[in-house]
């Protein structure tokens, strides 16, 4: 009697559970379903109708602004900005982690505590000197004026990440390698990097999200339109398409299919990457 | 002439064979080797992109300088002086605060609690997961223009959808308003990020045994208390680093305010990285922009800190 009255206060929980759970998450998604409602509806329509569910379906938009905004143009920048920023980060990082976990050598100890020491460094802190620093070099509207500080932006947190999982492979692995005559550059590259693949992705994605989606440094070093890398590009459409909401809309969706793409094929490393940061760590 | 030359290569010979092994054994003891190498790509990459530019803040912050002419006069301390009396950037410090502690409360509520729900066995369990993070993964630049129009004060849907429902008492002029500019930015932020509260909370609590919430179970512990006695503070570690995740976080806010409001109406929603930006690249005050700079890095070092001994607390913990 008990347990079934208990059974069934229990199958009410999961029931209860269930409804508010769908309710929060579908307010959550609003937003995302209104941006691509609007994107969808007749040029205009918004003025009349500012529902979730469009009139008219015009999806023939989406082909002028792809050419107006010069989509694979921008997609192209950013691209290869968040390439050669991860890429960069993920060899350059992965070395310093080995040693700071494997090696012994001078000043070890005070370096890393340099890199941590720019962990949580706020861009905004530093972009007037940086502004100097490309006028200077005359790197302004051109690809490393970024992806230099993303780099280094980057670096503190991969090599922590990377440090602390180098630190938890057991020495005996490289031991016998070392034996059979191995370099140190062959233990960390066919040795440790190979076994750290999970870290590697999570702090790949980490990177290719901070970079793809990246704004101040890309709205002050990055002026002219054809170097421009999709966030800053959506700014300044918005001031183009300024009441063609339906427009500027179908901008917005089209720069968020590709990361909402990865996204739902690589769940896993995504919620690895931000638990990472808070709780690994 | 002969002998002595032969006496000198012989000693020039023994000082070598001297000194040299004296070098060695100098760079054995102190570890100066080879390995360096395999530091210094980062680390110039690091001093010239990171700590060459806080240097040069920090500098550029005795000057009076437009940022644009190379001209610049030395001032002291008299650009922090002018800070201490400046109001908007003491209003951009407030605004911060204000960021900080509504965003972190209202994260730390959502996050748990949809946590804690979802952290049963539920069939649906990934997909309301991933539902609440997809918003995680799109750009701050999207959400601020996607949530721009949301708060259309005449056709937006948050105005519309209040006159539908019959509250339409409560549409207001979300962004134009000077008292509420700055927490429909916050509005939005929370929203932006609470899928990632989620997730870290959702990791935390699963460490805790199931055994445990059983036999609490048993012994009369209702679902409250379970929640309040055993669930709270057992996740308290994954709690303090959220919490400094949304400080910094907060000291970070620039695109989300930058494109909602630009900081208005009347630095109502300025917040100080935006400050920073105005100051430098709207009123070509550099000098000053950068003293703001320098109280920016201090917080955020002040955070780094915190940040760094949690770490070290919880794995000598583990």
């Amino acid at each position: 009697m008990s347990q079934r009255r208990s059974a069934a206060l229990l199958s009410l929980r999961l029931v209860g559970q269930n409804v508010a759970l769908t309710l929060v998450c579908l307010l959550f998604l609003v937003p995302v379903i209104h941006m691509i409602s609007t994107s969808l509806k007749g040029d205009m329509e918004s003025y009349a109708n500012a529902g979730l569910i469009p009139w008219t379906i015009d999806v023939a938009k989406y082909a002028t602004v792809w050419q107006q905004t010069n989509v694979p143009l921008l997609g192209f920048n950013s691209l290869v900005v968040t390439t050669a920023t991860t890429l960069l980060v993920l060899f350059v990082g992965s070395l310093a982690a080995y040693a700071f976990s494997r090696l012994r050598f001078f000043g070890r100890g005070p370096l890393l505590v340099v890199f941590l020491a720019g962990l949580m460094l706020p861009g905004a802190a530093v972009i007037v000197p940086l502004y100097q620093m490309n006028r200077t070099l005359g790197t302004m509207n051109t690809y490393p004026a970024l992806i230099g500080p993303y780099v280094a932006f980057g670096l503190p947190f991969a090599i922590l990440l990377l440090r602390n999982y180098f630190d938890t492979l057991p020495r005996e692995i490289e031991e016998s390698a070392r034996i059979d005559g191995a370099s140190t550059f062959a233990v960390y590259w066919r040795i440790l990097l190979p076994l750290t693949r999970p870290v590697l992705a999570t702090v790949a994605i980490f990177q290719a999200l901070a970079a793809w989606n990246e704004f101040l440094l890309a709205l002050l070093f990055m002026t002219k339109a054809h170097v421009r890398t999709l966030p800053l590009a959506a700014v300044v459409f918005t001031s183009l398409y300024q009441t063609r909401y339906e427009h500027m809309f179908a901008l917005l969706v089209m720069m968020t299919i590709p990361v909402v793409a990865l996204y739902l094929v690589m769940q896993r490393h995504f919620i690895g990457g931000l638990t990472a940061g808070a709780v690994k760590f | 002439m002969h002998h002595d030359s032969a006496v000198g290569m012989r000693t020039a010979g023994s000082a070598a064979s001297v000194v040299w092994p004296a070098i060695c054994r100098f760079a054995r003891r102190h570890e100066i080797n080879g390995n360096v190498l395999y530091v210094l790509p980062a680390l110039g990459v690091y001093l010239l992109f990171v700590a060459w530019p806080v240097i040069s803040v920090v500098r550029d912050s005795f000057y009076d300088w437009d940022g644009i002419r190379p001209r610049r006069t030395f001032i002291g301390l008299g650009n922090y002086a002018e800070l201490l009396a400046d109001p908007i950037f003491l209003r951009s410090i407030w605004n911060n605060l204000v960021w900080g502690i509504a965003s972190i409360a209202a994260l730390l509520v959502l996050g748990f609690s949809m946590a804690y729900l979802l952290n049963g066995k539920l069939r649906a369990r990934d997909a309301y997961r991933a539902a609440l993070f997809l918003p995680v993964t799109v750009s701050g630049v999207v959400v601020a223009i996607a949530w721009g129009f949301i708060y259309h004060p005449e056709i937006g849907l948050l105005n519309s959808a209040l006159r539908t429902v019959g509250l339409g008492k409560l549409a207001a002029v979300w962004l134009g308003d000077p008292r509420l500019a700055l927490y429909s930015a916050i509005a939005v932020n929370v929203w932006h990020y609470t899928g990632a509260w989620v997730v870290i909370y959702l990791a935390g609590l699963q460490t805790i045994p199931n055994e445990l919430m059983e036999a609490a179970s048993i012994d009369g512990a209702n679902a409250w208390q379970r929640m309040w006695r055993i669930a709270i503070p057992l996740v308290k570690p994954t709690t303090a680093a959220l919490l400094i995740l949304g400080a910094i976080g907060a000291v970070r806010t620039f695109e989300i305010v930058y494109i909602l409001t630009q900081g208005g109406p009347y630095h109502a929603s300025e917040v100080m990285a935006l400050r920073v930006y105005n100051l430098a690249f709207m009123l070509h005050r550099a000098g000053y922009a950068s003293a703001l700079s320098v109280v920016l890095l201090v917080i955020a070092a002040v955070i780094t800190v915190l940040q760094l001994r949690l770490y070290r607390g919880a794995h000598q913990g583990a």
